[in-house]
């Protein structure tokens, strides 16, 4: 087997694993037919000029994954998931987006030093200056990124009550879809980043080497 | 892409992907793979239908009952168990025509707005 052979081994392998980010009925549905056209596309690639057509089908392969994956999962979060997750994947995902545009922002602003013609948050912080909504506004921007998580694990987890057996109560997790491993790696990406932030600007303070705190 | 609305304008305009699709299924009956060369033939390699796109197309159309799925094999010789053959239905043939006479009409007012030179149009209509 010559390194092109292997890179197209591989990249059967990947594709099968990048398949979990489809809705679990559609994957199970079209998962096996599309990583068979996906094995016809890969040795047409091979057949014609080898390593350069395999990257090319991987850049086209990329193009439709982003694009189709989150149309169906559209699909399925407006037709098959039961009212209850799809209440947690909308406040979770505002959750985050509210936390995730308040890092990129203010890395932008102040890190990187771009001058933003207009920063919501200078607003709002403006104007929820000693309200008590400025509470809410630290609120969600510190936590969000933890609730998000939360909400985003809560489609997976079944709490079972067993009177009458050994143990009481039982919480199950499922397997947690390729989506919701998605949002929860970006809300702990956010959530880091917020932390390491907070740490930074106050780790002075927090080891006595400051005295203006 | 549900079943009740009968009139097949209703369903147009249709993407390309999806009128592609159709096309593709109008003379025979073609598994995924089968699709997507005749789709790359056809526009001379100028669309491209990746599996995601191709089979998230081909549930809609399935669940919209405007293609079928297909048991029996179009040729015998080179079966496959694995493949699953699609072809048109009734309901898929009409949008599909509807769709081809609403893309001759734009043509017409093109024509008529002097975009496109009539020879071009002749070999249209």
């Amino acid at each position: 087997m010559n390194f092109t052979q292997r890179m197209a081994f591989a990249a059967q392998r990947v594709y099968g694993w990048l398949l979990t980010f489809y809705p679990l009925k559609f994957r199970s549905n079209y998962g096996p037919l599309m990583t068979q056209v996906n094995r016809d596309l890969t040795r047409e690639a091979m057949a014609q000029s080898g390593f350069l057509s395999l990257i090319s089908l991987w850049l086209e392969t990329i193009k439709d994954l982003v694009a189709s994956i989150w149309k169906e999962q559209f699909d399925a979060w407006r037709r098959d998931m039961p009212p209850k997750t799809r209440i947690a994947f909308l406040i979770g995902s505002i959750f985050l987006g509210i936390s995730a545009l308040f890092v990129i922002v203010n890395v932008l602003q102040y890190e990187i030093g771009i001058n933003l013609a207009w920063n919501p948050f200078d607003i709002v912080l403006e104007r929820t200056k000693d309200t008590p909504l400025r509470l809410v506004f630290d609120a969600v921007i510190l936590f969000g990124p933890a609730v998000a998580v939360g909400l985003f694990i809560l489609p997976h987890v079944e709490i079972r009550l067993r009177p009458g057996e050994d143990e009481l109560a039982a919480i199950v997790i499922h397997k947690v879809e390729g989506l919701s491993l998605l949002l929860i790696g970006l809300s702990v990406l956010v959530l880091g980043i917020i932390g390491l932030y907070l740490v930074g600007e106050n780790l002075p303070c927090l080891i006595g080497q400051q005295v203006s705190c | 892409m549900g079943v009740a609305a009968k009139d097949p304008e209703s369903y147009l305009p249709l993407t390309e992907s999806v009128f592609h699709i159709l096309l593709a299924l109008t003379d025979k009956e073609r598994h995924g793979y089968g699709i997507m060369q005749e789709v790359k033939r056809r526009t001379k390699g100028k669309v491209k239908l990746g599996p995601g796109t191709l089979y998230g197309s081909i549930k809609r159309l399935l669940e919209g009952k405007w293609i079928e799925e297909s048991t029996e094999r179009p040729d015998p010789a080179i079966n496959d168990e694995r493949r699953r053959y699609y072809r048109l239905s009734e309901l898929g043939k009409r949008i599909a025509a509807a769709e081809a006479r609403r893309i001759v009409d734009l043509v017409h007012q093109a024509r008529e707005k002097k975009l496109l030179p009539d020879e071009a149009v002749g070999k249209l209509v």
